[in-house]
C-alpha cells in the first residue's frame, strides 16, 4: 500500500497516499476515489473471485467501492485503507454466500466435462489443459473448504497478507486465523492428493 | 510488515496453490465509468465530525468533539441543570403567591404544616388557622393526635359524624 506523505502542493511529482485520497474524497473529489479504486481493485476483485466465483464478480466489485465511498466518514484514518476495504470486501462476500453452493455444482460439472473429455491430446494444448485443470482444482478445493476457513486460505496464502492483518480484517484472535489455516492447508491438501496431485 | 511463515510441509501446497491460483475474468469495459457513476449519483460521504479525531492524527485539525458525543452531552448537560435547579432552589414563600382571601389561608396552613413537620412549631387549626398548641404544649407535633382529641368528646357537645373542624392535620380521626 501506497504511504508516503505529500503536500499538496506538491503532489504532482510523487504519489499521494490512500490517506491523502480519502482526505480528498471527504472533500467530494470522486476523482481521489476513482484513484483509490484503480489502485486496489485488482485485489479486491482477486480475493471476491476465490470467495464468490466469477457469476458476480462486477457486481460484487462495485458494491465492495460503492459501500467504501459510503462508509468512509466513518472510517477510521488511523488504520490501514487496506485492511478496511478487505473487510468491506469479506462482508460483501459473505453477503452472498448463498450463492456459493451454486458455485460447487458448477465447478462440480466442469470437473466432469473436463474429465469425461479425457484431458487428452499432448503438447502445448495438453500443458494448458493441464493448466486449465490444476486451477480448477484449486478453485474447487478451496469450494470443499467452509467460508470461514476458504477466507483465512485465501488472504493469507493466495493474497500473501500478514496473519495479524487477517485477523483485524475479519475481527478475530490471530490463534484463530492459525488454526483455520493450518486445518485448511492440510484439507487442502488432503484433496489434493485425493485429485492426483503430488505436492 | 513480515509475512506469513509457514512450516516447510506446508510449502509445495501454498506454492501450488499461488501457482494455479484461478485468475479472476477481467472487469467489464465500463465498470470504473459504472462504479463513478453511481458514485455521483450517491450523496457526497460529508466529513462528519466524527472522523475529526483520526483527521487529527494526520496533524490536520486540533481535538474536535464528535457529532455523536455532542449528541449526548448536552442532554446530560441540560439534565444536570435541570436537577440542580429543581433540588437547589429556595423554597417559595406562599404569602408571595397567594395575597389574601381563602387561598391566602391555605397557603399559610401548607406552610405551617410544613414548618411544623420539620421544626415541630405550633400546630394550626386547618380551618380557621387559629393555633391549638404551642411548642412547649405539644410535643407530638402538627402529625399526632393529642390527648385531648384521642379522648371522647363531652356528653354536652357531641361531635358530629364528619364534624372537622376538631381534627388536627394528620390525625385520624376516630369514627363511632
Amino acid at each position: 500500500m501506497v504511504d508516503s506523505v505529500v503536500n499538496p502542493t506538491d503532489g504532482r511529482d510523487r504519489v499521494p497516499s490512500d490517506r491523502h485520497l480519502i482526505q480528498d474524497c471527504l472533500r467530494g473529489d470522486s476523482r481521489s476515489f476513482a484513484e483509490l479504486y484503480r489502485r486496489h481493485q485488482q485485489r479486491v476483485r482477486s480475493t471476491l473471485y476465490q470467495l464468490c466465483g466469477a457469476d458476480r464478480l462486477d457486481d460484487l466489485v462495485q458494491e465492495t467501492f460503492l459501500r467504501a465511498w459510503r462508509g468512509l466518514p466513518k472510517f477510521r484514518q488511523s488504520a490501514q485503507f487496506s485492511t478496511w476495504l478487505y473487510r468491506i470486501a469479506w462482508n460483501v462476500a459473505s453477503d452472498c454466500r448463498q450463492d456459493l453452493a451454486r458455485d460447487r455444482d458448477r465447478l462440480a460439472a466442469m470437473q466432469r466435462s473436463f474429465q469425461e473429455g479425457g484431458g487428452g491430446g499432448g503438447g502445448p494444448h495438453r500443458e494448458a489443459l493441464m493448466r486449465l485443470h490444476y486451477q480448477e482444482l484449486v478453485q474447487q478445493g478451496l469450494g470443499q473448504l467452509s467460508f470461514d476457513t476458504r477466507t483465512v486460505v485465501v488472504l493469507c496464502d493466495l493474497e500473501d497478507l500478514p496473519q495479524k492483518e487477517v485477523a483485524r480484517i475479519l475481527g478475530i484472535p490471530v490463534g484463530t486465523v492459525k488454526s483455520r489455516l493450518s486445518y485448511g492447508r492440510s484439507s487442502l491438501r488432503q484433496y489434493m492428493e485425493r485429485q492426483g496431485v503430488q505436492l | 510488515m513480515t509475512r506469513n511463515l509457514f512450516p516447510e510441509q506446508d510449502r509445495p501446497l501454498v506454492d501450488f496453490l499461488r501457482q494455479h491460483r484461478p485468475s479472476p475474468p477481467p472487469p467489464a469495459r465500463d465498470l470504473e465509468a459504472d462504479l463513478l457513476a453511481a458514485i455521483a449519483a450517491e450523496p457526497r460521504p460529508l466529513s462528519l465530525p466524527s472522523a475529526a479525531p483520526e483527521l487529527s492524527e494526520l496533524g490536520n485539525q486540533g481535538t474536535v468533539p464528535n457529532l455523536r458525543q455532542w449528541f449526548t452531552l448536552i442532554p446530560a448537560l441540560a439534565a444536570g441543570f435541570a436537577l440542580a435547579w429543581g433540588t437547589m432552589r429556595p423554597p417559595q414563600n406562599s404569602s408571595a403567591i397567594a395575597q389574601d382571601g381563602p387561598e391566602r389561608e391555605l397557603a399559610v396552613f401548607f406552610e405551617a404544616s410544613w414548618n411544623g413537620s420539620l421544626s415541630q412549631t405550633a400546630s394550626y387549626d386547618w380551618m380557621s388557622s387559629e393555633p391549638l398548641a404551642t411548642p412547649g404544649e405539644s410535643l407530638e407535633g402538627p402529625g399526632a393526635a393529642t390527648p385531648a382529641q384521642l379522648s371522647p368528646p363531652p356528653s354536652s357537645s357531641p361531635e358530629q359524624p364528619g364534624d372537622r373542624s376538631s381534627i388536627q392535620p394528620g390525625a385520624i380521626p376516630i369514627r363511632g
